[in-house]
């Protein structure tokens, strides 16, 4: 009896997946120590990066905390300055326009007025005597100027100005600021004598403003003046003693109108305007404004020469029969260095030339064999894959073509300045030539040597596209590095 | 299939998403767990034991790396070993696939009685199945492991190998064919050797 394919299959499968499907092989203990250790590493790695993006988080909300507020203290000052300086305008044309000047009052009110603002600009706290001196002297001085009979009814007895109520020290607080609120309506001041007949005087402000309601301020004979009173930088009163002679009733016209308080305005006007200097920015962009990209007309010849240090990418490429590891560069100048030479001419910026490029590189590396080494070091153990070493060096010679583009830039700090960006493509000059193509650049200074003849020099970098392969698992991207120094010489017209 | 059955459920769960937290003593637990059954399959998959190794290393780090995708980790013996299958199957595609297949002269349409193979099984031991399936050659080796070994279906297999369907139909035959001879002259001679 003959089984079907299925039946054959059928019991193939049973069989291999009850052998081979539980089937465990333990590892090796070096592949078991190189997955761990490359496990741990792994788990290094994601720290270190974690950290790097924490830091570089931080570091990039510092910097648009920076950002954002720089240009909003900017609006804020540029759109404040004008305001201030508007304000600080007013200021001046007020004073200017005001009908009593310092230069204008009476000695003694005057005196008192500059006394009052000194203090008021220096410190708050005016001392209780010393605007008590200044009130009992402005008092005095009205007294002499006063006419005969009122002297002679006032005189007799002495005056005093009562406080409606209150310590002395709150009316230093409230004075000023019931004055501040009224203005050219006097404000009446009843006079008190021993007969209790009661006189009023004027006290007299400057403030245009309708005032309210002011209660009436008593003097009483026999007591002190008030300090708060004649205190205040606002107001200053002068004795009139007109309106005392045309009042019938012994009115007392006490002190002179007061003084604008102006100078709380010119304070902050002036701390302001030592933070108004802003135009730097703009000096700056101004500069910058002045860095030009020079057009290039006629023609140039270019003689170009590049000492070149040769760097490598290695690409490990699998191979199931052999391993490749510790790849090494060679560090040794003359196993990486080149260089390149190229001939060429240049119009309206655009360089075209020929290029010879002389390379070598040098790497060494291991075919991993199946031999280990444990290392001891402070109680932890390495195992190490012993290798079989092996170099690879190769010399390459190369002819092309380049095409670049360069960009002359004139800046007022930095001089003349050059920019490059080509391509070259270029075949080995070998049995097997082999095709390149590289995409360099450069930048630099230009140094005028003599009438059409400029040096550029600067750093060079070149990028290769293609990889080489010098053995079955190893592919290498060859990268250079060099300074640049050309020659560029303007083709005479005729 | 009872490959990777887990016997602890909860433990096993929490274990991946310890790995899925980057968790070093989780992951060498998971290691220590599947080491052994995934170098099994490595050795399967290989030519050579140094190939398995470097399957192993890769795969491994592979399963590491992708297992934050991991939705359902109470699959993860399943999971496991398929990312690792798969692995060995890019390793395959990459490396091997471009050598040249060695056309085996030992095609022949065998026709077999019933207690032959039956017989034939019951001789051999693990190692030399393993062993002989190695010896195919890699397209057969390939096809033989994902059908009758992991399960695969020709259409998986024809997926996973860039093959058709019917590719991977013809060399399960020829490999079939293949391995039983070869098993049968090994077990001859295993059953000689006892």
């Amino acid at each position: 009896m003959k089984n079907s394919n299925h039946e054959l299959n059928k019991a193939l499968r049973k069989f291999l997946q009850h052998s081979l499907g539980n089937h465990a092989v333990a590892p090796k203990p070096a592949v078991d120590a190189a997955i761990l250790k490359a496990l741990q590493q792994k788990q290094l790695d994601q720290e270190r990066s974690k950290q790097r993006r924490k830091r570089i988080g931080t570091a990039g909300l510092a910097l648009l905390l920076v950002l954002f507020i720089l240009p909003l203290t900017w609006t804020v000052m540029q759109r404040s300055t004008p305001f201030l300086n508007q304000e600080n305008t007013i200021t001046r044309k007020v004073i200017e326009r005001s009908p009593v000047r310092p230069e204008a009052m009476p000695n003694s009110s005057r005196s008192l007025s500059e006394q009052n603002v000194s203090s008021s600009s220096n410190d708050n706290t005016l001392t209780a005597s010393r605007s008590a001196r200044h009130a009992k002297r402005s008092v005095a001085q009205t007294l002499e100027k006063l006419p005969e009979i009122v002297t002679a009814k006032v005189s007799a007895k002495p005056y005093s100005i009562a406080v409606p109520a209150g310590k002395s020290g709150q009316n230093e607080r409230s004075a000023p600021e019931r004055f501040a609120s009224s203005h050219n309506q006097p404000q009446k001041i009843r006079v008190i004598n021993n007969r209790s007949t009661y006189q009023t005087a004027t006290l007299v402000t400057n403030k245009q403003s309708t005032p309210p309601v002011a209660p009436p301020v008593v003097i009483n004979q026999g007591s002190s003046l008030p300090v708060a009173y004649v205190s205040s930088a606002e107001e200053t009163l002068v004795g009139t003693t007109d309106s005392l002679l045309s009042d019938p009733v012994e009115e007392l016209t006490l002190l002179n109108p007061i003084v604008l308080p102006t100078l709380t305005h010119l304070q902050i006007a002036s701390t302001f305007r030592t933070i108004q200097p802003l135009s730097r920015p703009y000096q700056a962009k101004s500069r910058r404004q002045r860095t030009v990209i020079e057009e290039t007309n006629g023609l140039h010849w270019l003689l170009n020469v590049v000492p070149l240090t040769t760097r490598q990418r290695v690409i490990l490429l699998p191979n199931s029969e052999a391993r490749v590891q510790d790849v090494r560069f060679s560090s040794q100048l003359n196993q990486s260095a080149g260089y390149k030479l190229t001939v060429g001419a240049e119009k309206k910026g655009f360089q075209v030339m020929l290029s010879y490029t002389q390379l070598q590189m040098r790497s060494t590396y291991a075919y991993s064999t199946d031999r280990y080494v444990v290392e001891e070091n402070k109680n932890q153990y390495s195992i190490k894959r012993l290798g079989t070493p092996a170099t690879t060096a190769l010399s390459i010679q190369l002819a092309g073509v380049v095409v670049r583009k360069q960009l002359v830039i004139n800046n007022p700090v930095l001089g003349r300045l050059f920019a490059n960006v080509g391509l070259e493509y270029a075949r080995s000059l070998e049995s097997a030539p082999q095709q390149f193509l590289f995409a360099s650049a450069s930048v630099g200074k230009l140094i005028e040597l003599a009438q059409g003849t400029t040096l550029c020099i600067g750093p060079y970098v070149d990028y290769s596209f293609n990889k080489l392969q010098p053995v079955e698992q190893l592919q290498i991207r060859p990268y250079q590095a060099g300074l640049s120094f050309s020659i560029r010489l303007k083709q005479p017209t005729h | 299939m009872k490959l990777f059955r887990s016997k602890q459920a909860n433990s096993l769960t929490e274990l991946v998403k310890a790995c899925q937290k980057q968790d070093h003593q989780a992951q060498v637990q998971l290691y220590e767990r599947y080491k052994g059954r995934l170098m099994g399959i490595c050795l399967r998959y290989a030519r050579t034991e140094a190939e398995a190794e470097d399957i192993f290393q890769e795969g491994i780090l592979k399963i590491f790396d992708r297992i934050g995708d991991l939705k359902k980790p109470e699959s993860v013996d399943s999971w496991v070993k398929t990312v690792m299958i798969r692995y060995a199957i890019d390793y395959y595609n990459q490396v091997t696939k471009g050598q040249k297949q060695l056309i085996s002269t030992d095609y022949i349409e065998t026709e077999w009685e019933s207690d032959d193979y039956q017989n034939l099984f019951s001789k051999l031991h693990t190692e030399v199945l393993l062993e002989t399936i190695n010896e195919l050659p890699e397209g057969y080796r390939m096809v033989i492991n994902l059908y009758f070994v992991d399960g695969y279906s020709h259409a998986e297999i024809a997926q996973l190998l860039g093959i058709s369907e019917g590719t991977s139909r013809s060399q399960l035959l020829r490999g079939r064919n293949l391995l039983i001879k070869k098993l049968d002259l090994k077990g001859v001679k295993q059953h000689e050797k006892f």
